[in-house]
């Protein structure tokens, strides 16, 4: 495997600018996702994950000014314009994000949406396209796809939905898939599902995978890096081995410990 | 042990309002600072006319007839020889306390209809419901004056219809906001905190559903001052004689040459529209929280 | 090993049905179906599931939020149906919900919102509620000078602890706790259940808490009980139920909970497929679409709750022919 980085981020910093002043809402976040591995960026509410996710493809909210390098391949992001962006989101960078259902297009059924991805993206006919999607949709576990797919967003439920956007963020065939929060509002045995998906999916294809969350609970089965952020800050990062064994900053035990409430898994 | 019974800080409430008042007025959109100035504006004409005119509004021949504006009479002389600025100053009170009251009528009546269709629903939201799609089914201006017909003139005759007319659009407003927040988890916890159903409705779920209607109310407002104004043109409504700026541009309309009799108290009715337009416009750009 | 202190809290054969109309058949939908729980004071019991489950309906019928259809509620050993006004029962069993950028009045300020439920429910004097209101403060650790501050300005543990120290302002003998951490940052989630276990153990009051977080139900609860489309499927100690889950939808949780740790761990039962549609459930077991174990019988018969050991029961009977109840899977 190369170790590489596919993405490099340095000294990235976010101002939010307001008539009645500025707040500093991300301060020199600096981390990489290696080549072909999973990585976790995981941080509380304020924390500042998303505000880099959405950096990441020059999504920025409005009012947001950031400054330092994102480089993606070896190529600079930062001070990319509009037509530069749309050429890298989907092709290069695909993004998945926590409410599956509001990123459908609610008129549209699920199948003519993926449909058109398929044909947008690999030129492939009307005929092919549903194959591939039919294809696809059954081996993330959606049952009848062919029924499934001339449903509507909202026949479908949370977690059949975030399955359709992981295969629509798959049939772009991405180099980097970003992963925001992709199984909260999900239930218990809905999410595990996902994440095992997820995982199984990436692995295959040897994606390089940014998954940000809250929940250190997900990281833990699922990645190889995990980055902590907090309060616009990077407070530690490593591998997922040392991290979950000796985490180094006082504030990764306490959110290890947060999870680490029950040890479930009890011999019997 | 004795522990001291904390009290409120006198006049704090108060204190915050103005606070936020000041805020407002710094922060708050252009649209709403030009609004409420006119508005100051309007208020102090109204009151000015009240007190002082140049000349006594209501005497013919203060002057030659079709005077056109000069020093002496700034904005002309009708037909009959009156002074229009006077007369236009002196109906300013008339037009605008005539909008407020029609306009505060409907809100109130408007917005407990509503809220109480919205809450309870039922049979009582039907009731209220289809009574209000055949009142919203006659063009309003219409129903506005077979009312006014019908009751008689005079100035509360007017309010009542206007309000009448004007409720409909606060209490499908207000049933929508009610509708909305009845299974928000506060009302639900209102209901827990010991509230009856009326309490959850006063004290919860209508205060946090006035701020559409606020913003609403302004621009019913402006065509509130519009309906006056037009029902005086047509001569219901208002008795015949006392300033009014409707019944002042329909007695220019014979003497197209004479413009300023009917323009300035028209340039009024615009003002006062403009002035509900622009707050009603500023209060929709205002946060709440 | 639960007290037999005189149960708090009964509740006998809860039903609560929702109608559903749609091209114009009505469909009766049961979202809880024959719940029966026992509360009893300083203990703690909890209702787990995933959404559809009927727990936030349970919640919510027993507080009469919805009418149920069938079934008994006994508050202190009297029935809510003997309570004159419905606002009366909220003097003795209260609620903390879910979410409290939802559940306080934006437009309210902390004291007012503390107030207001002493103002109600009890005859205190003013200069009484106020002081009882600092000690509200105190006792979910407030600084008072948070008492002119309106929701919005509160951090989400503090608004959490607002709503903590309103549903106690009435000295209540029972507290539904609704999700009471889901929207809670994992480092103010443990602050707040430590929190909450402490004001039980003051206050002596019996807790229901819903949950669908297994992490939480552990931290606080004493007993469990799992529910999944609107019935109880297993229920006991909260250690028992969790070391030894004798129902395979139970065994399908704990998989499924997150841990943190490298690797996660290993899932024993595997559910397929997706919950079924309430309305066309199938005369037997509510699982047996989805569940690895089912046998023919388990779609026409349904199972009703046995012991498997003292006080831990499950409705499984494929599991419960096992020598231990062991689900078949080694660990």
């Amino acid at each position: 495997m190369n170790t590489s980085a596919l993405l490099e981020v340095r000294g990235l910093s976010g101002v939010f600018h307001h008539p009645e002043g500025d707040t500093p809402v991300l301060h020199d976040v600096s981390f990489d996702l290696p080549q072909g591995a999973i990585t976790a960026v995981v941080g509380e509410t304020g924390s500042g994950k998303s505000l880099t996710s959405l950096s990441i493809l020059g999504l920025q909210p409005p009012g947001l000014a950031t400054e330092g390098s994102i480089r993606f391949d070896g190529r600079e992001l930062m001070g990319l314009d509009e037509t530069g962006y749309r050429a890298l989101r989907g092709s290069q960078i695909a993004m998945v994000f926590q409410d599956a259902r509001a990123s459908l297009n609610p008129v549209l059924t699920v199948g003519r949406q993926l449909r058109d991805v398929a044909r947008l993206h690999r030129g492939l006919s009307r005929r092919d396209a549903d194959a591939l999607v039919e294809q696809n949709l059954a081996r993330v576990g959606i049952p009848e796809p062919r029924r499934r797919m001339a449903q509507y967003p909202h026949q479908f439920s949370g977690g059949m939905a975030q399955r359709a956007m992981i295969v629509m963020a798959l049939l772009c065939e991405p180099r980097l898939l970003l992963l925001d929060e992709p199984t909260t509002g999900l239930d218990v045995t809905t999410q595990a599902d996902v994440m095992e998906l997820i995982v199984a999916l990436t692995r295959e294809a040897g994606l390089t995978t940014c998954l940000v969350t809250h929940d250190l609970g997900l990281v833990g089965e699922a990645c190889d890096r995990v980055v902590v952020m907090r309060r616009g800050r990077v407070v530690e990062q490593a591998d997922a081995a040392t991290f979950f064994s000796a985490p180094a900053t006082e504030y990764a035990r306490a959110l290890l410990a947060a999870n680490r409430d029950i040890d479930l898994e009890v011999p019997s | 042990m004795t522990i001291p019974v904390p009290t409120a800080p006198a006049g704090s409430a108060s204190a915050r309002r103005k606070a936020g008042l000041r805020r407002w007025w710094r922060h708050g959109p252009i649209s709403a600072r030009l609004g409420a100035s006119l508005m100051l504006l309007l208020l102090v004409a109204a009151i000015a006319g009240q007190l002082w005119t140049p000349y006594d509004p209501h005497t013919p021949g203060v002057g030659d007839p079709f005077l056109a504006p000069d020093a002496r009479y700034w904005f002309g002389t009708d037909q009959a020889g009156a002074d229009v600025f006077s007369m236009t100053l002196a109906a300013t009170a008339t037009d605008v306390w005539l909008t407020v009251v029609a306009v505060v009528l409907a809100f109130v009546l408007g917005g407990l209809l509503g809220a109480v269709a919205g809450y309870w629903g039922g049979w009582v939201d039907w009731l209220i419901m289809r009574t209000t799609e055949i009142l919203q089914s006659f063009p309003a201006l219409l129903l506005a004056m077979l009312l006014v017909a019908a009751l008689g003139n005079g100035l509360g005759n007017v309010i009542v219809v206007v309000a009448f007319v004007g409720l409909p659009g606060y209490l499908r407003l207000i049933r929508a906001e009610v509708m909305a927040r009845r299974g928000w988890e506060f009302a639900d916890a209102a209901i827990i905190a010991g509230n009856s159903g009326a309490g959850v409705l006063a004290r919860h779920l209508v205060p946090n559903s006035l701020t559409p209607l606020v913003s609403y109310a302004a621009i019913n407002a402006a065509w509130v001052a519009i309906v006056v104004s037009s029902l005086g043109f047509i001569g219901v409504g208002i008795e015949p004689g006392s300033p009014e700026w409707g019944s002042m541009i329909a007695s220019g309309r014979d003497f197209p040459d004479e413009y300023w009799i009917s323009l300035f108290p028209g340039v009024g009715i615009l003002l006062l529209s403009t002035a509900f337009y622009l707050l009603g416009d500023g209060t929709v750009d205002r946060d709440e929280r | 090993m639960t007290s037999q202190a005189k149960p708090l809290l009964t509740v006998t054969g809860l039903r609560t049905e929702f109608t559903v109309r749609s091209r114009g058949s009505r469909r009766t939908l049961r979202a809880v179906d024959g719940v029966d729980l026992v509360l009893r004071p300083g203990q703690t019991s909890a209702v787990v599931g995933e959404s559809g489950s009927g727990k936030s309906t349970l919640a919510r019928s027993i507080l009469r939020l919805v009418k149920p259809a069938a079934g008994t509620v006994l508050v202190d050993g009297r029935p809510l149906s003997a309570f004159r006004r419905r606002r009366d029962i909220y003097k003795d069993i209260q609620m903390v919900f879910q979410d409290p950028r939802s559940s306080l009045d934006p437009r309210q300020r902390v004291r007012s919102i503390l107030d207001e439920p002493m103002r109600l429910h009890l005859r205190l004097s003013p200069a009484d509620r106020a002081r009882r209101i600092r000690e509200l403060l105190a006792s979910v650790e407030l600084d008072e000078a948070i008492l002119e501050r309106r929701p919005a300005a509160l951090s989400g543990g503090q608004r959490q602890r607002v709503g903590i120290a309103r549903a106690l302002a009435v000295e209540p003998k029972v507290v539904i706790l609704d999700e009471p951490t889901a929207s809670l940052d994992a480092s103010t989630r443990g602050v707040v259940l430590d929190l909450l276990a402490r004001l039980q153990r003051e206050n002596d009051i019996a807790y229901l808490l819903i949950s669908h977080d297994l992490h939480t139900v552990r931290r606080i609860a004493h007993t469990v009980a799992v529910m999944y489309l609107g019935r109880v499927i297993e229920t006991g100690p909260v250690t028992e139920v969790l070391r030894h889950p004798a129902h395979p939808y139970t065994q399908a949780l704990i998989d499924a909970a997150p841990v943190a740790a490298h690797g996660g761990h290993q899932r024993t039962i595997r559910l397929t497929g997706e919950i079924p549609s309430p309305f066309d459930l199938n005369p037997g077991c509510v699982l047996a679409s989805r569940c690895p174990l089912a046998e023919a019988s388990c779609t026409t018969q349904q199972p009703s709750l046995v012991e498997f050991r003292t006080d831990h029961l499950a409705a499984c009977p494929v599991t419960h022919r096992r020598p231990r109840g062991d689900l078949g899977t080694p660990h």
